[in-house]
């Protein structure tokens, strides 16, 4: 029990949902021959909350809600993850995305570990006010489980910038009045005015845009006149695109929910996200590009290939169809095993997802950081700030892919558990 | 559609007529997603009285 609510015995994750997860823990683990009893602790979760929490309905009725939070690991820091609102949220599904956060924060050098959670709810058949008593309640309800020092979470699906506000007032409103501006932090992915940081929209996408100018430079190349498809124009894949044509890239393809448009003399960013605005987040039917069967979009003529909306999309049946020298993976986990391989086999460089749009949690770490140190950051330095601590991750992984002969996903893999290692190592296991 | 423990499509308002997958039962995390909007308050929908807050009924 903490704070009288339950806290279930950790168990080991499950295989099923997110096996990627799993197997890449494990090829990784043998890959850096991995302590055994480092593998032992790294293979559960370290703390599991349920939390059963009644909220009162506009109607006057009080319903029950279910909430969790699964905290992996915190051998480097603070656990830090997302809450995500949706009726498919459960601690299987809470666990495994939870590990994936302890590899992703250790490999981006921040120090933090990793964590998940949410309620299990569709946000869609309650009103606003209602959606805020449940994120209030829930905050209450798990008390000292989080904190700014202890586990801080941040937006994930269907919860976003002002969800983020909500938990923090209600957190600092629990605190006595001298204390309660010291955990603002509590959350990240607060709105500009409320804590939260300049520039963190665009963080992920620059992110992504990083990585591959990390990559051309690696390689005495130069992305201008580069050409570059886009799956997916939300947050990721727009800023992604707006900073490549800065760079002098041209986008020739892009894909979202509505269907696909090319253009092989480029389309412009600016343009096509103006479109899309005015139609609805459609960008079906934009003048200066023609129309594309979706089943043909990653076979596309093009220099760098960016999947920046869902997973499984680069697969056995389409591999080998991609034209593109570069994979950046926006998005988490677009490349499956067997479209891995085939792409590995023909020579094609994947710049891995746990490092490519690693810039989102960078980004919640600077706000972290600022709100700790009392400080407002600027756009630019923000910016600049991204792009050391990326560049120190995309050399530290291409070194050492050089140096073992393993691709870069391996080479992220075997870097994030063995920081995490080492940890453990010099602290030893209490008592 | 199958109900995977971590799927997102079923929800979606894009999922009638979204072309990114077929795999619309083991989507975990998507750019593209939108929440259908939330629910208008109770008492705008059926136009009654707010209850009032209980303690002021004391």
């Amino acid at each position: 029990m903490i704070n009288g609510q339950i806290v279930e015995k950790p168990k080991p994750v499950k295989r099923g949902m997110l096996d990627n997860v799993l197997e890449q823990f494990n090829n990784a683990a043998d890959s850096i021959n991995l302590n055994p009893n480092v593998r032992k602790i790294l293979s559960i979760t370290n703390t599991e909350i349920i939390i059963h929490f009644p909220v009162r309905m506009d109607s006057g009725e009080v319903e029950i809600f279910t909430g969790y939070r699964v905290q992996h690991n915190n051998a480097l820091g603070p656990y830090k993850g997302g809450l995500r609102y949706h009726p498919t949220v459960d601690i299987d599904a809470a666990r495994a995305l939870a590990m994936w956060m302890t590899w992703k924060t250790s490999l981006a050098g921040l120090p933090y570990g990793g964590a998940k959670g949410g309620i299990q709810i569709d946000p869609s058949k309650y009103s606003k006010t209602e959606l805020e008593r449940i994120t209030r309640r829930f905050t209450y309800a798990l008390g000292e489980n989080i904190g700014p020092e202890h586990d801080i979470p941040a937006p994930d699906v269907n919860t976003n910038d002002q969800t983020m506000a909500w938990i923090a007032d209600t957190y600092m409103s629990t605190k006595n009045t001298s204390e309660r501006s010291k955990n603002q932090h509590v959350v990240t992915g607060k709105p500009v005015g409320s804590g939260g940081l300049e520039g963190r929209d665009r963080a992920t996408g620059y992110g992504v845009f990083l990585t591959i100018k990390f990559w051309a430079e690696k390689n005495n190349e130069t992305l201008a006149g580069k050409t570059f498809i886009v799956q997916g124009f939300g947050n990721v894949g727009y800023w992604a695109a707006h900073f490549l044509e800065n760079a002098g890239a041209k986008m020739v393809g892009v894909q979202d929910a509505f269907g696909s448009v090319q253009n092989k003399e480029g389309i412009t960013v600016e343009d096509l996200f103006n479109y899309g605005k005015a139609n609805n987040g459609s960008i079906v039917g934009f003048p200066e590009a023609t129309a594309l069967d979706g089943k043909n979009f990653f076979g596309l003529d093009c220099d760098i290939c960016i999947p920046a909306a869902l997973g499984n999309q680069i697969t056995a049946q389409n591999a080998a169809s991609i034209k593109a020298t570069l994979v950046a993976e926006g998005a988490n986990g677009p490349t499956d095993v067997e479209g891995e391989k085939i792409l590995l086999e023909r020579g094609i460089t994947i710049i891995p997802d746990i490092m490519c749009n690693s810039g989102g949690v960078i980004g919640s770490y600077f706000e972290w950081l600022q709100n700790r140190n009392g400080e407002l950051w600027q756009m630019d330095e923000i910016l600049e700030k991204l792009e050391k601590k990326l560049l120190a991750t995309f050399k530290k992984v291409s070194d050492y892919s050089e140096e073992n002969s393993v691709d870069m996903r391996t080479a992220a893999f075997a870097i994030a558990i063995s920081r995490i290692e080492k940890a453990y190592i010099l602290r030893g296991i209490f008592p | 559609m199958n109900i995977h423990p971590i799927n997102l499509c079923p929800k979606c308002a894009h999922a009638p007529y979204c072309v990114l997958t077929h795999a619309k039962s083991m989507v975990f995390s998507c750019s593209e997603y939108d929440e259908l909007q939330y629910k208008a308050p109770i008492a705008q929908l059926i136009n009654i009285k707010v209850r009032k807050p209980e303690l002021e009924t004391v």
